[in-house]
């Protein structure tokens, strides 16, 4: 009798690790359920929120290399004017600051992968490990094989894909580990960045390609700020920076898009199958709109750096 | 206390088979699905598990991106050998569903082809849905995909 209650005890002890497991790789109807779908809201921070609205519009940012891959698609030369100092990191005191930094650096980071420029990748490589390694996330962030990469000629390929996906898995810890709000900074401050890269390259040639981009940035804005102010009960520094965008969606209001709409079609180009979507939205922008838009987007960027 | 020992080794079996048929892609696959993208820039990667349950149709993973007007996007399915014509990826939104008429596919429905990439010339910067899953009715159980964006160029 007594040995039989101590196989069910540890059939049931194999049971519930099974179960622990199971969890620990994800579940995937969890991945499944989208807002809308009938999934019940969690709670977040001190907002009800719904965690899965807002770890879509996290995922949903570009990438850190995104805005530098249209800018040199542009002919634009390479300039270290746009970058960010990579000694900032070492003014960065609060976990906010440092994430935001992260976000800011990475998507620098972005420009000189993009362009092939190896001489300044390694500098900022350092900052990002500091910072990565100050935020608990060093893990997913292998220094000595992206040096080796950004040293040998050869593999910048390899260099800018290790370097996307570092900065892609350090997001999405933080994001899956109670640390939404550190990932919220991350993704602004690749935005920001980027903005600042595009308003800048707009500013000394401009293009109709380039304030088209620009004042479609306004959608991105109108995501994310919803998503900083999730945080800004508990945390002064997201009170400054919704502020900080508060002004930016100022500068953004006069911005008009409109959607025409058409039937997308097929074609064959170069061996590739593409579709072209028809339908095209038009902005709307006066060159005074886009002035405003790109003086305050280079004082709130500086202005971030330096909260 | 030798049964005690048979049970823990099982269990402990149990475990790593549990982890390995959930997982991910692996790193290496990944990396060559993204090196296969010839001159575009690798953007991101879309890596899930998938696996097919008794009485769910729905199987993978979904995820939401911004895609920016005046660029063309290339989009890459790969997945190990022996599943590559068992999964699908679709790019869609709210006004092209998934199952209906959705923006681009890697799996045509008519011609019954599979193309293992598929490019996007958007015009219209919005959030679009990039889903990887087995085909209806096909696929083992478990299995695993990964998908590749990555930045064609600007259009013209």
């Amino acid at each position: 009798m007594h040995k039989k209650k101590w196989y069910i005890t540890l059939f049931l002890l194999m049971v519930s690790l099974l179960q622990f497991n199971c969890s620990g790789c994800g579940n995937d109807n969890d991945d499944l359920n989208y807002p809308g779908d009938g999934e019940v809201s969690q709670q977040t921070t001190a907002v009800t929120y719904d965690r899965m609205a807002m770890q879509e519009v996290i995922q949903s940012m570009p990438a850190p290399v995104e805005m530098a891959a249209m800018v040199k698609d542009s002919k634009v030369p390479f300039s270290t004017k746009y970058l960010q100092n990579p000694k900032v990191v070492n003014d960065f005191a609060s976990s906010f600051k440092k994430a935001l930094g992260l976000g800011v650096l990475s998507a620098d980071l972005g420009y000189l992968n993009v362009y092939g420029i190896n001489s300044e990748i390694v500098e900022y490589l350092a900052s990002i490990r500091k910072i990565a390694e100050d935020l608990k996330i060093g893990q997913f962030f292998d220094f000595s094989t992206l040096k080796y990469l950004a040293t040998s000629n050869d593999n910048m390929d390899s260099l800018l894909i290790m370097c996307v996906q570092s900065y892609q898995n350090m997001e999405d810890y933080l994001s899956k580990n109670q640390r939404s709000n550190l990932s919220a900074a991350m993704v602004t401050g690749v935005w920001i960045e980027s903005l600042y890269l595009l308003t800048q390259v707009a500013k000394e040639r401009p293009s109709d390609d380039l304030r088209d981009n620009i004042g479609e940035q306004k959608f991105i804005l109108n995501n994310l700020l919803p998503i900083l102010k999730l945080f800004e009960k508990d945390d002064v520094n997201f009170q400054k920076l919704v502020q900080c965008f508060e002004e930016l969606k100022d500068s953004f209001s006069a911005v008009d898009i409109t959607v025409e709409v058409g039937e997308p079609e097929t074609i064959e180009s170069n061996g590739a199958f593409v579709v072209v979507q028809n339908d095209r939205s038009v902005v709307n922008m006066t060159s005074e709109e886009l002035q405003e838009i790109i003086q305050t987007t280079e004082r709130i960027r500086n202005k971030l750096i330096a909260l | 206390m030798k049964r005690l020992f048979v049970i823990l080794i099982l269990a402990i079996f149990c475990l790593s088979i549990s982890t390995k048929v959930d997982a991910q892609c692996k790193q290496q696959l990944v990396y060559q699905c993204a090196t296969q993208t010839e001159k575009a820039i690798y953007l991101r990667d879309f890596n899930t598990k998938l696996r097919r349950e008794k009485g769910i149709d729905e199987t993978g993973m979904k995820w939401t991106v911004v895609l920016n007007k005046g660029t063309q996007y290339r989009f890459s399915l790969c997945a190990p050998d022996g599943y590559q014509d068992m999964v699908v990826l679709t790019l869609y939104d709210s006004e092209h569903p998934e199952n209906s008429k959705p923006w681009g596919c890697t799996y045509d429905k008519t011609t019954k082809t599979d193309r293992k990439s598929f490019d996007f010339i958007c015009n219209k910067t919005a959030m679009y849905y990039i889903s990887i899953r087995f085909k209806p009715n096909v696929g083992d159980k478990k299995a695993c995909a990964v998908g590749i964006l990555s930045f064609v160029g600007k259009s013209k």
